[in-house]
């Protein structure tokens, strides 16, 4: 990973269409010290990824994230057209903790904040509190 | 518009997992909401180098699937016109009736401030606006955490 030799920019770009799951990653990488961009959407992302200015090293996507392109898809064209990042593909919430704090074991600095079960079960509570929000 | 060198903050480490130790020591989370991804970067990166946490939603939809989930939200930035079923101002109703003590200011380019106003909004940003003005309005606005 570009980051982990670099780690003074490194960045990921979550690609995730749950905001509750997307701030959750987002903030735990940030306690690492990554730099975080956001993308609700392939769409999104693609965005992001033509943005010069932008760096980015690592690309984590749920494989089911809204836009015209799956996360599958999202992975294929990233590695055709920006062939030096890595893409992390999730299917799970359990998933895209473990791959946060895989990426957190590498750097930039801080190591992990807290656990990765730790982001599951903030997301289960957060969804709970939504559910039981949403039947009142 | 993303700037190199960002340092995590000692108030970042709080949100999200592991909160809240007390309420007077966390930093304060401004949820912004803005479906134009180029803004909306510009916008939380300012943001978050005055040191406040940032939530980001994409549209009124995804606003509204936070506020829903019980997180805590110290104010909402929000663009008027945005795609789906909810923009700017239902989201302001939503917010006035379930998180009324929550300021939110709205924005936009082609939308009548007093409309905004008079729909119970803390203040209005007309579109463009430097980054220092918006600031500079959050810091005015965001309530004190007690």
């Amino acid at each position: 990973m570009t980051g982990q030799n670099d780690h003074a920019s490194a960045s990921v770009l979550i690609v995730d269409s749950d905001i509750i799951v997307r701030h959750a990653l987002a903030d735990y990488l940030r306690h690492c010290g990554y730099r975080v961009v956001e993308a609700a959407s392939s769409d999104e992302a693609q965005l992001a990824l033509a943005e010069a200015s932008l760096s980015v090293d690592v690309v984590l996507c749920d494989v089911a994230v809204a836009g015209h392109q799956s996360g599958f898809e999202l992975a294929t064209w990233v590695r055709q057209n920006r062939p030096e990042l890595e893409v992390k593909l999730t299917a799970s919430v359990e998933g895209a903790a473990k791959a946060a704090a895989n990426l957190c074991d590498g750097g930039p600095h801080l190591g992990r904040p807290y656990e990765p079960d730790s982001v599951v079960d903030y997301i289960i509570q957060r969804r709970a509190t939504q559910q039981r929000n949403s039947e009142r | 518009m993303w700037r190199e060198g960002r340092v995590v903050r000692k108030s970042d480490l709080h949100m999200a997992v592991n909160n809240k130790s007390a309420a007077e020591q966390r930093a304060r989370v401004i949820l912004v909401v803005e479906d134009e991804w180029i803004i909306r970067m510009t916008v939380v990166d300012a943001l978050r180098d005055e040191g406040w946490n940032v939530v980001e939603a994409a549209d009124g939809v995804e606003a509204l699937e936070f506020l829903q989930s019980g997180a805590i939200v110290d104010m909402i930035f929000t663009d008027v016109r945005m795609p789906g079923e909810v923009d700017g101002m239902a989201l302001l109703a939503f917010a006035q009736r379930t998180v009324p003590h929550v300021p939110v200011i709205v924005t936009s380019g082609d939308f009548d401030p007093g409309s905004a106003m008079g729909a119970g909004a803390t203040a209005f940003l007309v579109k463009p606006y430097p980054l220092g003005t918006l600031a500079a309005l959050v810091s005015a606005k965001l309530p004190v955490v007690r």
